[in-house]
């Protein structure tokens, strides 16, 4: 309905990015990539995770314990100085993984529009041959 | 026979969510029985208003499930086992293109719900789909059954409460235009075209103008916020071009109402709500030719078919100085909301529920 003045803010347009230049672009701009767990927020993570799955084990309902006290400082070092930095190699690797896969997932989709693309294509052409036969 | 809707989540301010509550209000009217549940419920909706899915009783092979499709669930199994008919209505998912150099979590959940969309070509026996767009959409996932097309309802009536009077008071005549966009911080959103044509406008056309980007921005995607920031920032547009971030809703009506023109670069949309929204103010709009965008705005605005912010930047001066362009489209808009009314969208969907009963 409106091609008339499309067509003439289009030609504004055009001539006043001719006389100043491109803008800016976006792309220019830097940005973070999401932000992995901090090293703090993994071992608090390893630590709880640690915490559940031994300490109720061996001191199931014993608030206040000396002996849970202690047991629970020795699963506190045993995470520190054994279990995060694998949690750590684990989470890197995990991390990498991830990245790969979604690399690949995101070729994998551009090949399936291209093939779907071309399909269409074959359709419409078969679909000429068959109507000018 | 009951009739069983089927949401992710239900929450306030959520188009999906509107849609299922409208739809839930235009059944009781007609007498049908029904109920909506959901996997998560906004705490802050009225009792009664849905349940969790957990409770929902099994459906009988007279009754009638709709699911509501926008996002991955994992209840492909869940709904293959009903024994009743099964409509989609479905709203479309952001390709995870979109979201991939931002999150790698929220890429992989759009991803999953396209998979899924996709693998529930054989559940359903007929979908409602909010656009030709989305309709298509469906048919290039290998979707057989029927789609009919109903655009999404719209509480207008939700619109004419008083807006928010200290922003009002704030940006009201002051003799600077504003420019608004409505909408999710996104990257499908395209919030960079907008800031970067009003930088055009403000230096070529406008200095005593003023942009507003209302909307809030997920936590898996501040780092594109902050990327928008920055922009301004380089662009040296702080202090005139401004992110909202999450506002209450008569804040956002009183954006809506200062407004002077609405301005949309979105290049994935299923329906575009804050269009019609706009036309419900009087906004002129000036929005990029993309997805479901041209047939919600019809000739509701201009539709410009490139990004760049020049011309961009002359169609914004274009509808706000051209009286008589003005005119013609505020006019097309009043035409456009008819059908967009409530009762008009309620024709439609009983036509499409109509159908499904019938088939």
């Amino acid at each position: 309905m409106y091609e008339d003045v499309l067509a003439e803010v289009k030609a504004e347009g055009a001539k006043k990015a001719a006389e100043h230049g491109e803008v800016l672009p976006f792309s220019v701009i830097p940005y973070e990539k999401e932000k992995e767990a901090t090293a703090e927020t993994l071992f608090r993570w390893t630590e709880t995770r640690a915490n559940d799955l031994f300490i109720p084990a061996i001191y199931p309902d014993e608030p206040g314990n000396p002996l849970k006290k202690i047991y629970t400082k020795i699963v506190s070092k045993i995470v520190r100085c054994v279990t995060f930095p694998l949690t750590c190699r684990v989470t890197k690797t995990n991390h990498a993984l991830k990245d790969c896969i979604d690399e690949m997932t995101a070729v994998i989709e551009e090949e399936h529009k291209t093939i779907k693309e071309l399909q269409k294509r074959i359709s419409e052409l078969e679909q000429q041959r068959g109507s000018g036969e | 026979m009951k009739v069983y809707q089927i949401t992710p989540s239900l929450s306030y301010g959520d188009a999906v969510s509107n849609d299922a509550m409208a739809i839930r209000q235009i059944l009781q009217e007609e007498g049908y029985e029904n109920e909506i549940y959901a996997l998560t419920l906004d705490p802050r909706l009225p009792e009664g208003t849905a349940r969790y899915l957990k409770d929902m009783p099994a459906p009988q092979k007279e009754d009638l499930v709709m699911y509501h499709g926008a996002i991955g669930t994992g209840l492909i199994e869940k709904l293959s086992e009903f024994p009743c008919k099964k409509v989609m209505v479905y709203h479309n998912i952001t390709p995870p293109e979109f979201f991939r150099p931002y999150s790698r979590m929220a890429a992989r959940a759009t991803r999953i719900g396209y998979a899924e969309i996709e693998e529930m070509a054989g559940v359903f026996d007929r979908c409602i789909a909010d656009s030709e767009y989305n309709k298509q959409n469906l048919l290039e996932m290998g979707y057989e059954c029927e789609i009919d097309v109903c655009p999404i309802v719209i509480p207008f009536e939700d619109y004419d409460q008083e807006p928010d009077a200290e922003t009002i008071a704030k940006y009201k005549d002051d003799g600077i235009t504003n420019l608004l966009f409505v909408g999710r911080v996104a990257p499908n959103k395209k919030q960079e075209d907008i800031i970067r044509a009003f930088c055009v406008y403000q230096k070529e056309y406008n200095p005593k103008s003023r942009l507003f980007l209302v909307g809030s921005c997920g936590d898996d995607l501040k780092n594109y916020e902050t990327r928008l920031k920055d922009y301004i920032s380089k662009l040296g547009l702080e202090g005139k071009a401004f992110l909202t971030g999450h506002i209450p809703f008569k804040t956002i009506l009183a954006y809506y109402r200062l407004a002077d023109v609405f301005v949309c670069m979105s290049e994935h949309e299923g329906f575009c709500v804050p269009v019609p929204e706009a036309m419900h103010f009087g906004k002129p709009i000036v929005a990029y030719e993309s997805s479901a965008v041209p047939e919600t705005m019809g000739d509701g605005g201009l539709l410009v078919d490139t990004k760049d912010p020049y011309v961009v930047a002359a169609a914004i001066n274009r509808v706000l100085t051209d009286e008589g362009l003005k005119k013609e489209i505020l006019k097309a808009q009043q035409e456009k909301l008819v059908e967009l009314s409530y009762e008009g969208v309620k024709q439609i969907f009983l036509k499409c529920f109509m159908n499904i009963c019938n088939s």
